[in-house]
């Protein structure tokens, strides 16, 4: 760190030494994929430094790296197609479901499909689709094998892989 | 120690799922418990996929509309090779459209039509045989040109139509609700609810319902209502500023209820517009809008109108009425 460094340039060089490994870590356990994990993590620093909002302030450095990253991931055109299905589907359906949806409610399960969207990236397509029947649409594990043409004991083991990958997405 | 790391989320997940399996035995429990508490790693692993299955469980209320919306979310690499695709057939210029290799595509009808339009957008097409072709808002038509006929099917939406002469190939313009034969002549089609509108700017078109019980011939000025079993005239209209309109990318309305302009917005909108079509009911618009600048011409509704808009996202506006009168 060189003293005639502005002081931006300073608080990104600390927060990349100190968290760099951190989020490089979580990303790569996430993703499963080293190379796209040492992308990501590149992209959310370039991401932040182009901002040039002060990083000096941030209370949990974690929490906004990972949410960083979460929008890198989820970016701009998928937030875009999750909310068009939503809403889509929604007035499709809207006499079916009990009660009229508020917009702050359309709002907030927005905000928590697109979680779940990040949390679900990086997993096994199978997984995700086991994971997504099994804990959504209350299907059984019998149920599931039949619609993926899997055994139930493949079924389960996909179930087991994808609470692990949860386990890795929540883990900040 | 990332091996014995692994072992415990695998526990967990073995937990997790033996927990949803059905009622744990008071032995069980107890097991669950003492796992847990072998060290932090473990009761936190836990935690971490509870949290997921918990938040996966608050969306149960609205299955079908989460379920599709996580199918978009990772459906998208397919979706966009599917509409390159697409878009590149409509640049070939190919009226007939080889129509099999989209059939497997999950979309519905509107999206392997010939020709689509988006909202924001504006397009004329010049046909093969020299008519032109123009649809705005979100809109679709499939076109069906050889040696006998021109015909277009209108499958949503809205289309102007500036017919080129040919003695040996009648144009038509077809819906579910019925057939409208040009008799060399410019004009719009729309498609509503249960009817189709026939806007007639030039000469004389016949329209036929669905069910070919009724004909009538429509001349310029004049709009008419077809539906599966009749046909009717609703009144007049002055050709030259629906001509401007259509120039201008406008929507002219004269006494229209507020709900019926905003479904006209909606359809040039990406996003979602929300209002309650009761409580607009009352309210009644004459206007020039610009249908180009959907946004704008919300905001030119609200000036005029005792309404107020909501913006949740770019995605979604909430049309309301609002009961404290303008300043």
């Amino acid at each position: 760190m060189s003293v005639g460094e502005p002081p931006f340039q300073r608080e990104i060089t600390q927060l990349y030494s100190e968290h760099h490994g951190w989020l490089f870590t979580w990303l790569r356990r996430k993703l499963g994929c080293r190379q796209n994990a040492a992308d990501l993590a590149q992209d959310t620093f370039a991401r932040i430094l182009h901002t040039r909002e002060s990083v000096a302030t941030i209370r949990e450095p974690r929490a906004y790296l990972s949410t960083t990253a979460r929008r890198l991931i989820i970016d701009q055109a998928r937030r875009k197609q999750i909310e068009q299905a939503y809403l889509q589907e929604l007035a499709l359906t809207i006499d079916a479901l009990e009660g009229f949806q508020s917009p702050e409610q359309i709002h907030t399960t927005l905000e928590a499909l697109e979680q779940i969207a990040f949390i679900l990236e990086g997993m096994h397509e199978y997984s995700r689709q086991a994971f997504v029947l099994y804990y959504l649409e209350e299907l059984t594990q019998v149920q599931i094998a039949r619609q993926l043409k899997l055994s139930e004991r493949t079924v389960r083991k996909y179930l087991i892989q994808a609470l692990v990958h949860c386990g890795h997405s929540m883990d900040t | 120690m990332p091996d014995a790391r692994q072992q415990i989320e695998e526990q967990a997940a073995e937990w997790m799922l033996r927990l949803h399996e059905g009622e744990l035995s008071e032995a069980q429990r107890l097991a669950f418990e003492c796992w847990k508490q072998q060290g932090p790693h473990y009761a936190a692993a836990a935690a971490r996929m509870e949290a997921v299955i918990s938040r996966m469980q608050a969306l149960r209320g609205k299955k079908s509309p989460a379920r599709a919306a996580l199918n978009a979310a990772f459906a998208e690499k397919k979706a966009r090779r599917g509409k390159r695709a697409l878009r590149s057939l409509l640049l070939a210029g190919s009226l007939a459209l080889p129509a099999a290799a989209l059939l497997l595509s999950p979309y519905p009808q509107q999206w392997m039509a010939d020709v689509r339009n988006g909202p924001d957008q504006w397009q004329t097409l010049r046909l093969a045989d020299g008519s032109a072709l123009s649809l705005n808002g979100i809109s679709a038509a499939n076109l069906h040109f050889d040696a006998t006929q021109r015909r277009i099917d209108l499958l949503q939406g809205e289309i102007l139509v500036q017919v080129a002469h040919d003695q040996a190939r009648p144009f038509i313009v077809q819906t579910a609700h019925g057939s409208l034969r040009a008799l060399g002549t410019r004009f719009v089609v729309k498609r509503e609810g249960d009817s189709t509108v026939l806007t007639m700017l030039e000469s004389r078109v016949a329209a036929h319902s669905a069910d070919a019980r009724q004909t009538l011939e429509v001349a310029a000025g004049s709009q008419a209502l077809i539906s599966t079993d009749s046909v009717r005239l609703t009144g007049s209209i002055d050709p030259a500023s629906i001509n401007e309109a259509w120039r201008r990318h406008q929507l002219v309305v004269e006494n229209r209820p507020l709900p019926e302009v905003l479904d006209e917005i909606a359809r040039h909108r990406t996003g979602r517009l929300q209002f309650d079509r009761a409580a607009l009911q009352g309210l009644r618009v004459s206007a020039v809008i610009p249908l180009d600048d959907s946004d704008h011409a919300l905001q030119l509704l609200a000036q005029a109108l005792p309404i107020k808009l909501r913006a949740f996202t770019p995605w979604l506006i909430v049309v309301n009425p609002d009961p404290t009168p303008k300043k």
